[in-house]
């Protein structure tokens, strides 16, 4: 057995951290071999440096909170307008970037409340079995077998239309998806000896889920909600597109292209450039999603 | 035909990974004649499976050979395309895994899966595929040849209706179908019982007989390499240390390792030395007795609503300061019992007394607090230490939970209980991923004593180790003993480990005590049938391995 030298002096941070440094070092390498995680990982951030840096790149802001200039309306792409302006003769540039934050904001909070129902949830359902698990599953299943976008638009049309209301009814209707994968996850997590070990130490339930359970759930759940981040702005702006999400002349995405619609095929820039937004954020996402799962996830992993 | 079957000269192989290149094979050199029985010895990570997967070519995935090559019956190969070797595997060459449980499809009959063998086999041979019956009568002759009773009424049957040592010879079957040349058996023995182990061996042995077969088997248990190949290598680190008859190697051995390795093969027929003198000696104050079982019972329930009984009615009683053994084979509820001990499974019925308190009743915060008392080293380290937690945290859990110490008091704990575990106090920030079998079986331990407990389970805890590292545990569990003033309940499936630190021991076979007593005088003069079988069958690949130290007892 070889023995390292024992050191008197304090661990550097470096000495200490080795190992997850060297764990990460591993990712950032696997992660860097493949094409479609970069380009995601590249979409992505573009899309959160838009969100982050809108009012300051935006080169019309005043176009996106109602300032109209008629004598510009409806002209193509030019070196003053890039993409053109709408039929309010506002710069579609500035609005499909201040967009980014809207969405953004919509993707952040669908996926953070459907994970913050759903992990709970299917923790419990996995670990007690039993009548709990019985009860979650079956009310999860009830959720399931109703198409959500549908779910979602039955309860705005209940609530009334509006971005919040958007938000509220897509994220009560994504949870189930989290419960499902995490009790999955659970159910064969908590056959593993290190469960039995912490049990027989004397470890109380809540213990061993938070310290045991929960952190070996965490790559599914971090590549399902960075998948989920995109069809999330997907659905909100599909609400926004029949009319029912953020109401123009709100700078969002959907509700851009909802008003377009009636603009095709002349006027096309009006609708293909926040088509293009929504398109490259959601695959963005998709390809992140996908380069996580091959890091994090061992068995689909090519060695 | 006058070349050597097998020729391997000057093989290097590496496997690249994220830290560079990995020399798993460097410079081997191996002949195998026709006839001729080779077994490899090495412990895992030796890159002996590697070696003969190359064989096969169905090495790993990211090697590349750096030199040397590999060539059978006179041809190249190294770099064999794929296409041709379809001619090769399975019909010249085939071999036999380790885990007979994953290697059948359970889907399918085993008839079915041997015919459908013999049908790949004639398709890449080039002639047509015979008919259906008469794939079923050489299947029917392949089983009765591997020594299947009623192979008739097998053919029809699936993989989970068979034990584990009859999908053994199943496997055998299948590995004969193509009638190879040359049969690699890879760890035939490994995950089996015993007495199976016995009489797969002496299968394969009357099957090298019969069918003039060249065999290649790797173990790391040097007794079943004894008792069927005529020569043997030791692999150590991806070279080939010594090679040789096996009856020399045995004998004299020549390197370094190959002495090491024979040492720590515990010897079922020697007396243990050290322990015999300690315990009575150490605690004349304290006699009593520490833990007791009356009347213990687990029966379980089967979704069709069968009862098994998985321990039936149970008494013993644990003595403080004592190893207690309990041998049995797999299925015989030896881990059950041990799980009840400790209150992790429920016991359908019966008591468990500890320290004169009966804690078959506790529930809750008594339990819990009763946990630290007692604990539980368990059979696979790999999986006995959450991937996620460092070292630090495992072996701070115990402390974490059932103390109320500082955080600053833990570290230092945790840097002294890595001290008695005579580990590095470097490895409280590495992760369970980086550390050999040995020193992660090492830091269970650690863990377990954290709290000072009276009381350690071990169930097999060493089974899942090389031989070399199995020694040394064993010889530390018994340092700590005496250190920490612990009592040790033994579960073990290897007779001569047994032997060689239990004071007394109980045999069990299907739930219930068949034989208990002194441990020197179970072995010396076994009373029940089983005790003798068990002994019988341990002694066969014990003695074959210690030929160079014959006749003790």
């Amino acid at each position: 057995m070889t023995t390292p030298v024992e050191l008197s002096r304090p661990l550097t941070f470096r000495e200490r951290h080795e190992s997850k440094i060297r764990q990460w070092r591993l990712y950032a390498h696997m992660f860097g071999k493949s094409f479609s995680s970069m380009l995601g990982l590249g979409l992505v951030a573009l899309f959160l440096l838009l969100a982050a840096l809108g009012p300051w790149l935006a080169p019309y802001p005043e176009d996106t909170v109602g300032a109209f200039n008629m004598a510009n309306k409806l002209m193509g792409p030019s070196a003053a307008h890039w993409f053109g302006t709408d039929e309010m003769g506002s710069d579609i540039l500035s609005r499909v970037i201040i967009g980014a934050r809207t969405s953004l904001w919509i993707g952040l909070i669908i996926t953070g409340v459907g994970a913050i129902i759903g992990v709970p949830l299917g923790i419990i359902a996995g670990y007690r079995g039993g009548w709990v698990r019985a009860v979650i599953m079956r009310i999860t299943e009830l959720f399931l077998a109703v198409p959500g976008l549908a779910l979602a638009l039955a309860i705005v049309a209940a609530l009334g239309p509006g971005i919040t209301n958007c938000v509220v009814a897509l994220s009560l209707v994504w949870w189930p998806g989290y419960v499902r994968l995490v009790e999955a996850k659970t159910l064969s997590v908590k056959e593993e000896l290190f469960v039995e070990s912490a049990r027989s130490i004397g470890a109380k339930t809540p213990w061993i889920l938070w310290h045991h359970i929960l952190p070996n759930c965490m790559s599914p759940i971090i590549v399902k909600m960075s998948m989920d981040m995109g069809m999330a702005i997907l659905s909100a702006a599909s609400l926004g597109f029949i009319g029912l999400g953020a109401q123009p002349p709100a700078p969002e995405w959907g509700a851009m292209i909802s008003v377009a619609r009636t603009y095709m095929p002349d006027w096309w820039w009006y609708s293909l450039f926040p088509g293009a937004a929504i398109f490259l954020t959601v695959l963005g996402f998709n390809l992140l999603g996908d380069g996580l799962r091959d890091i994090l996830d061992p068995r689909s992993r090519d060695r | 035909m006058t070349g050597p079957l097998l020729d391997i000269q000057n093989y290097r192989l590496d496997i690249a990974t994220f830290d560079g290149p990995v020399h798993v094979l460097k410079d081997i050199n191996l002949t195998v004649n026709r006839g001729d029985t080779l077994g490899i010895v090495g412990e895992s990570g030796s890159g002996k499976t590697v070696l003969v997967r190359s064989v096969l070519g169905i090495g790993p995935k990211a090697s590349k050979v750096v030199e040397g090559k590999i060539a059978f019956d006179g041809q190249d190969i190294t770099a064999l395309p794929e296409k041709d070797w379809t001619k090769i595997r399975g019909i010249r060459i085939s071999m036999i895994f380790q885990d007979p449980m994953t290697y059948l499809n359970p889907l399918f009959t085993i008839g079915q899966q041997i015919s459908d063998v013999i049908a790949a086999h004639e398709k890449a041979a080039g002639h047509g595929v015979s008919l259906k019956t008469t794939r079923r009568a050489r299947t029917v002759e392949l089983l009765d040849q591997v020594g299947l009773p009623n192979p008739a009424m097998l053919f029809d049957q699936y993989p989970h209706q068979l034990s584990g040592g009859m999908r053994q010879r199943v496997l055998i079957a299948m590995a004969l179908s193509g009638k190879p040349d040359l049969l690699i058996a890879d760890e035939p023995t490994t995950a089996l019982d015993v007495t199976v182990q016995a009489q797969v061996l002496d299968l394969i042995n009357s099957l090298v007989e019969k069918l003039n077969l060249t065999v290649i088997m790797i173990s790391h248990d040097i007794g079943a390499i004894a008792t069927i190949a005529k020569r043997c290598a030791v692999m150590y680190k991806g070279e080939i240390v010594e090679q040789g008859l096996t009856a020399d190697i045995l004998s004299a051995p020549k390197h370094e390792y190959t002495r090491r390795l024979l040492a720590a093969v515990p010897d079922i027929d020697t007396a243990a030395t050290k322990v015999a003198a300690q315990p009575a000696v150490a605690e004349p104050a304290k006699p009593g007795v520490l833990l007791e079982a009356i009347g213990l019972k687990k029966v379980y329930r089967s979704q069709s609503g069968t009862e098994v009984t998985a321990v039936n009615s149970i008494n013993l009683s644990v003595a403080t300061g004592e190893i207690f053994g309990v041998v049995g084979e797999s299925g015989s509820g030896k881990s059950t019992l041990a799980r009840m001990l400790l209150r992790l499974i429920e016991p359908t019925s019966g008591d468990i007394i500890f320290d004169g308190r009966n804690i078959s009743g506790l529930t809750g915060e008594p339990l819990r607090l009763m946990r630290r008392h007692m604990q539980f080293v368990f059979q696979n380290p790999h999986s006995a230490l959450n991937g996620r937690h460092t070292i630090g945290d495992a072996i701070g859990e115990p402390l974490r939970i059932q103390t109320s110490m500082s955080r600053r008091d833990i570290e230092a704990r945790v840097e002294a209980l890595l001290d008695i575990v005579q580990l590095p106090k470097m490895f409280k920030y590495r992760y369970p991923h980086e550390l050999s079998g040995g020193q992660k079986q090492r830091i269970c331990i650690a863990r377990a004593i954290a709290l000072n407990p009276r009381l350690l389970i071990l169930d097999e805890p060493t089974s899942a180790l090389d031989i070399s590292v199995q020694a040394q545990v064993l010889d530390f569990l018994q340092e700590l003993r005496a250190e920490l003033d612990l009592t040790y309940v033994f579960i073990s499936h290897n007779l001569a480990v047994i032997r060689q630190i239990c004071d007394r021991t109980i045999v069990m076979k299907r739930g219930e005590i068949v034989e208990q007593g002194e441990t020197e005088t179970l072995f010396l003069s076994p009373q029940h049938e089983y005790t003798k079988a068990l002994i019988e069958s341990g002694r066969k690949t014990s003695r074959a391995a210690n030929l160079s130290a014959p006749a003790v007892s």
